[in-house]
């Protein structure tokens, strides 16, 4: 490593030679002391690494994350609303509209007219039924050497043909056939209409 | 110690302080001495020759022994100066575009543990007219009479480039001399 006289004299040109010591001093046992407190501070610095240490790669994330944060805080210059924009007076409108919209909208209902019932007529269908099954349980079990099938219609001949509308009614396998009891709340008007020729066509048509 | 036998002890975990002991008994003059008179400062430059051996502590295990020991450990001690160096310039506030180290003439005034002649500190201060690149590579060569090779190994400058500047640091600190008697 050294090259005594060679290299350092070679461009010293017209300085001095009595230049070249050391102008510097220590403190007295500073180097035989130096060696502890570079290794004690080794180690407090490895006690403070310790105690405040971050996930791996926090910084580096941490980094980006700002970065990308602040980037689209300059493309929506602190703006929520995503840059997108509505008319004038737009909200003030909105809920008057929405309400009149809904009051135009044509009422939600099934196609077929809806029946509602009332108590005394659930009890005349009951009646109508009760008897219908006795007369049919009747026949079955046989009075005579009459054929089931006539002794069938002869009993049902004895039944006023509303009865059997109604029995039938009550019994229809259909989806849109729909009995509200009136407790429900406006359903007073539906109560006594009469419903027309073509209601109860419509009616029929939908339910077979 | 050799260095490769400082290097084998510093791998095995047991015999690891031992050869860092050996490491900082080997070196820590050396480098102190470069850092000072980088620094001027006694204090700045106890903090620094610290750093630099923890540094070098944390580091040892990952040399991967394409240069030599000392070159390595002279780098780190050169970086670490002169990110020194430039953080104390920002806190005085001395412009970028004065490349001199004047900044550091009340150092020098005000230093402690000086003991030199007066022309030795006429050529502290003359030194501290250079540019801190110029005068660190004045330092390695007159001072710590390292080979321009080796110079070049820690600046990561070419040995024509380094030539030419202790050359020009030379003729510098000549007519300071010549102006200021």
């Amino acid at each position: 490593m050294t090259d005594i006289n060679t290299n350092r004299n070679e461009y010293l040109g017209n300085l001095p030679e009595g230049l070249r010591g050391n102008p510097y001093v220590v403190p007295d046992g500073y180097f035989e002391d130096l060696a502890r407190r570079t290794s004690l501070r080794s180690q407090l610095g490895q006690v403070m690494e310790e105690s405040t240490a971050v996930p791996e790669g926090y910084f580096e994330q941490l980094r980006a994350s700002i970065l990308a944060r602040a980037r689209l805080e300059t493309l929506t210059e602190g703006r929520t609303d995503a840059g997108l924009a509505v008319p004038a007076g737009y909200f003030d409108d909105l809920a008057e509209k929405t309400l009149a919209s809904v009051r135009e909208a044509q009422p939600v209902v099934a196609e077929t007219p809806v029946r509602r019932m009332d108590t005394r007529r659930w009890v005349r269908q009951i009646a109508a039924a009760v008897t219908l099954l006795a007369v049919g349980a009747a026949a079955y079990f046989g009075i005579g050497t009459q054929t089931s099938e006539t002794t069938v219609v002869t009993n049902l001949e004895a039944v006023p043909a509303q009865e059997i509308i109604s029995y039938l009614e009550l019994y229809a396998e259909s989806d849109y056939l729909l009995y509200q009891s009136t407790a429900d709340v406006g359903m007073e008007e539906w109560l006594d209409e009469d419903f027309s020729e073509a209601d109860i066509e419509a009616y029929f048509n939908n339910t077979f | 110690m050799e260095d490769a036998q400082i290097l084998k002890l510093f791998a095995n975990e047991k015999t690891r302080e031992e050869a860092f002991a050996s490491l900082l008994k080997k070196y820590q003059q050396k480098i102190y001495w470069h850092i000072r008179r980088l620094v001027i400062d006694h204090d700045d430059a106890d903090d620094l020759v610290q750093d630099v051996f923890i540094k070098v502590w944390k580091n040892l295990a990952g040399f991967r022994e394409d240069a030599q020991l000392y070159t390595w450990i002279y780098r780190i001690a050169t970086n670490e100066c002169l990110t020194f160096l430039q953080r104390k310039k920002q806190r005085q506030n001395v412009s970028l575009d004065d490349e001199s180290s004047a900044y550091l003439a009340d150092t020098l005034e005000d230093a402690t543990y000086f003991s030199g002649s007066d022309a030795q500190l006429k050529l502290q201060q003359a030194l501290l007219t250079l540019p801190e690149k110029q005068r660190l590579v004045f330092n390695m060569k007159y001072f710590d009479d390292l080979k321009y090779d080796e110079i070049s190994d820690i600046v990561g400058t070419s040995v024509g480039a380094l030539k030419a500047s202790y050359h020009l640091a030379v003729k510098k600190i000549e007519r300071f001399f010549r102006s200021n008697d």
